[in-house]
């Protein structure tokens, strides 16, 4: 018995001896991997700030830098976008081989904000990307760089059926910047292509409504269409049932102004749209067709609101002289006093000496509004014989009547009677006709007004527009130091008046506070301090100005560079044309106003040159922005390339150059606009600047 | 005259007297062509003038267009007086080989309710 139980025990201590040897031996690497984990735990996380520097850093020079970021690492869009075109490559790298989907968007957008084309394939293979936002993102990448090169690819995303209605969407606007004639006839068929109500309720879903997208983008590329045929698709979308549609198609009737368009606008005027009733009479006005006389002096009687009835006595008076004085004599005699009370204003508006007439008869209204209106009016037709009628309103209890009533004397007087605004409305205890009066005296050069138009700009209680030509005439010493003084205590938006009136010791004031500024890192306050010294044309300062060029925020350094070159920096003058060729797309417009402010005659001829260079460019975002340099430097001869802008072949240039000539609101640039109207015979470039100057006189 | 020089000089003086009289006249309209630059040697002249126009919505810039379309019109460069028909100032630059002043005038004067020449002079 007891040999058995030592037998038992033996066994026993055997089978448990084995795992307890293995586990001694492995003790030692649990206790080396244990300490591993716990010293991992004791180390720093890396400074998200101090990553991102040093991505950015990288991107220039390795092309692979963004491939492995995470959001922690990514560098900010304006960081990565201020190195120019030298991250395109980087850019690229990212797009096609980081995994987060929110990172390749990023990419694919910074892309087409730098308009580099060398990325195009990149962004073109891209269109294939799993993700629906980044697909998005690639397709307003190459709507920013339109090329015929894109149609298939593109088209080959838009046939998915499983692809999504935004992205097809955007495909769509991108067509139409393409200047393709294959996107032409698929943007001519979406048109027509309207979703099913039975297709729209099944469970799949038709998806949205393109048919206004479409024509927007064929609108965009109507330059590659005959003219017959583009008439045809506008009469087509006046017709259908899709409201943003027939509101896109009204304004581009508005700008073929073809009359063959007035049979469809016509029952547009008795839609229950407000929008699109005021539109389709604003176009007929436009067209100019007599044709419409008949359908509009029809709606007259049935008109409930101020502003179609306005639209449609301004289109009878451009289309039937004589229909427009019968319809305006009976609304001058309507019963509603808010009618009559419009008359009153179109009469004005229209300027014709038949007007005189309606407009004494309304000065007999019982309503004071309508009298009011007729005041004004009367001050519009510029005509001397509306004084006798305006005198007995000079001393009226009602302020308005008498307010109105100076100025259109004013006016009508060939600007005679000032001593009518000073004497009757300046000296008014009311601030706000004293402020009118002021305004108005400061624009006849009245210096009786000088101190109140400089307490109310100090105290922005009046606009810089609205005193600016004053204070250019006054020539007293209080003006120009007063103006320097506020420009001193942060009013930034005086820069460019300070730089013209130069008074003494503004050099000193702004150098000082472009020091202060540049420590501070207030970059906004900075730039406008640079400006101002580059204005004012001293080159002795030119030493404080040097640390800008070192400055990695590109607009700094554009600022320091243009302010340089005008204090005679040569070597400025190179960094601002390799600026350039480096910059983002997206930021050419800002560059090339920069570089318009330079007024010095020897800086603008060395510059001319490589301006006309960079113009000749195929990169239509370079050349455009150097052609509207030059447009402020020498419009006469600048304007050309303008108009060869707006007759181009590519959707992409035509519409840049609408859009410099916009900005530029000079009184030479609408002189160039209507002799190039005047002589042009290309139908879509005629209606671009027929568009162009329609803006500049509305405002 | 010997009557061989007689047949070269008559095409000769005529072909002449008819060019002279054209560079007197107005250039046509010149339909199918754009807006195009004017070398800067071709000499020119400006003329000004106190201008009511005929008052009308857009009246300055239907006058604009109705005079471009002579092309020897260079240039039309108006007062501040932006809105107003009456009582504007108007400098009309043109090309004085190919027109005279008192063609602009003329011109301009059937454009126009009132049309006062101020002064005339050469730009070089």
């Amino acid at each position: 018995m007891n040999t058995k139980k030592r037998t038992s025990r033996a066994r026993t201590r055997k089978r448990w001896l084995a795992p307890l040897v293995v586990a001694l031996g492995l003790l030692p690497t649990v206790g080396a991997v244990w300490n591993a984990y716990a010293q991992e735990g004791d180390q720093e996380a890396p400074n998200p700030v101090e990553a991102r520097k040093r991505v950015l850093a990288k991107i220039p020079d390795d092309p692979s830098v963004l491939i492995n970021v995470t959001d922690r690492e990514i560098p900010s869009s304006p960081d990565i976008l201020n190195l120019g075109k030298r991250s395109t490559k980087a850019l690229e790298k990212c797009l096609t081989d980081n995994v987060d989907a929110g990172i390749r968007q990023m990419c694919a957008i910074l892309l087409g904000n730098l308009g580099d084309r060398r990325a195009l394939p990149t962004l073109q293979s891209a269109l294939e990307d799993w993700e629906a936002p980044v697909r998005r993102s690639v397709v307003y990448a190459l709507f920013r760089m339109p090329d015929r090169s894109s149609y298939e690819p593109l088209m080959k995303v838009f046939a998915r059926k499983d692809e999504e209605p935004e992205s097809r969407m955007a495909i769509l606007r991108t067509f139409g910047a393409l200047s393709d004639h294959r996107a032409v006839a698929l943007l001519r068929k979406e048109l027509r292509h309207k979703p099913s109500k039975a297709a729209e309720e099944s469970e799949e879903g038709a998806g949205p409504d393109m048919r206004a997208q479409a024509f927007h983008a064929l609108w965009r590329s109507r330059h590659l269409m005959a003219q017959g045929t583009l008439t045809g698709d506008v009469a087509y979308a006046l017709g259908s049932d899709n409201i943003e549609l027939q509101l896109a198609a009204i304004e581009a009737a508005a700008e073929l102004r073809a009359p063959q368009l007035v049979p469809a606008l016509i029952p547009l005027m008795d839609r229950p749209q407000s929008r699109v009733r005021n539109r389709a009479v604003y176009a007929l006005g436009l067209i100019g067709d007599k044709a419409a006389t008949k359908a509009l002096l029809g709606l007259v009687p049935r008109v409930r609101e101020s502003r179609i009835l306005n639209n449609i006595a301004f289109a009878l008076e451009r289309l039937d002289h004589d229909a427009f004085f019968v319809a305006i004599r009976q609304l001058i005699e309507h019963k509603q006093a808010m009618i009559r009370l419009n008359a009153a204003y179109v009469v004005g508006d229209v300027k014709q000496a038949e007007g005189l007439a309606l407009l004494r008869k309304s000065l007999e209204d019982p309503n004071d509004l309508v009298k009011t209106s007729a005041i004004v009016a009367l001050g519009k037709l510029n005509s001397p014989e509306a004084i006798p009628l305006l005198e007995k309103y000079v001393d009226s209890p009602n302020l308005a009547m008498k307010q109105e009533a100076i100025y259109s004397i004013y006016k009508a007087s060939g600007g005679k009677r000032l001593d009518l605004i000073h004497d009757k409305l300046f000296s008014s205890r009311n601030d706000a006709v004293k402020r009118r009066a002021a305004i108005e005296l400061g624009k006849a050069g009245d210096t009786r007004a000088r101190d109140y138009l400089l307490n109310c700009l100090e105290a922005s209680r009046c606009h810089l527009d609205e005193v600016d030509s004053y204070l250019h005439k006054d020539k007293d010493t209080a003006v120009p130091g007063r103006l320097l003084l506020a420009w001193a205590k942060g009013r930034s938006d005086l820069t460019d008046i300070v730089a013209d009136l130069k008074p003494a010791g503004a050099l000193n004031l702004a150098i000082s506070d472009v020091d202060s500024a540049m420590s501070q890192g207030r970059t906004s306050r900075a730039k406008t301090s640079i400006d101002l010294v580059g204005d004012l044309g001293d080159p002795s300062v030119k030493g404080r100005l040097q640390p800008g060029l070192a400055a990695t925020d590109t607009w700094l350094r554009l600022h320091a560079e243009v302010a340089l070159a005008r204090l005679g920096e040569t070597a400025a003058e190179a960094a601002l044309m390799a600026e350039f060729d480096n910059l983002a797309g997206v930021w050419m417009p800002g560059f090339a106003s920069a570089l318009a402010k330079i007024e010095e005659p020897p800086v603008r001829a060395r510059l001319t040159a490589e301006l006309v260079k960079r113009e000749a460019l195929a990169d239509v975002d370079v050349a455009l922005a150097a052609a509207s340099v030059r447009l402020a430097w020498d419009p006469e001869n600048a304007f050309f390339r303008f108009l060869n802008a707006l007759a181009s072949a590519q959707a992409r240039e035509r519409d840049l150059a609408e859009r410099y000539i916009r900005h530029d609101r000079t009184a030479k640039v609408t002189f160039l606009l209507r002799r190039a109207l005047a002589r042009e015979t290309r139908p879509a470039t005629r209606d671009r600047l027929r568009k162009l100057l329609d803006g500049r006189e509305a405002t | 005259m010997m009557p061989a020089m007689r047949t070269i000089l008559v095409p000769v003086i005529g072909i002449f007297l008819l060019l002279s009289s054209c560079a007197a006249q107005p250039l046509a309209l010149d339909p199918g062509k754009p807006d195009l630059p004017v070398p800067p040697q071709e000499p020119r002249a400006e003329l000004r003038a106190a201008v009511d126009l005929v008052p009308t919505q857009g009246c300055e810039e239907k006058f604009d267009l109705a005079l471009y379309q002579n092309r020897s019109i260079d240039l039309i460069q108006w007062d501040d007086q932006r809105g107003a028909c009456a009582g504007r100032k108007v400098a009309i630059r043109y090309l004085s080989s190919k027109i005279t002043a008192n063609q602009v005038q003329s011109a301009a004067s059937r454009l126009a309710r009132r049309f006062t020449p101020e002064t005339q002079g050469s730009k070089p």
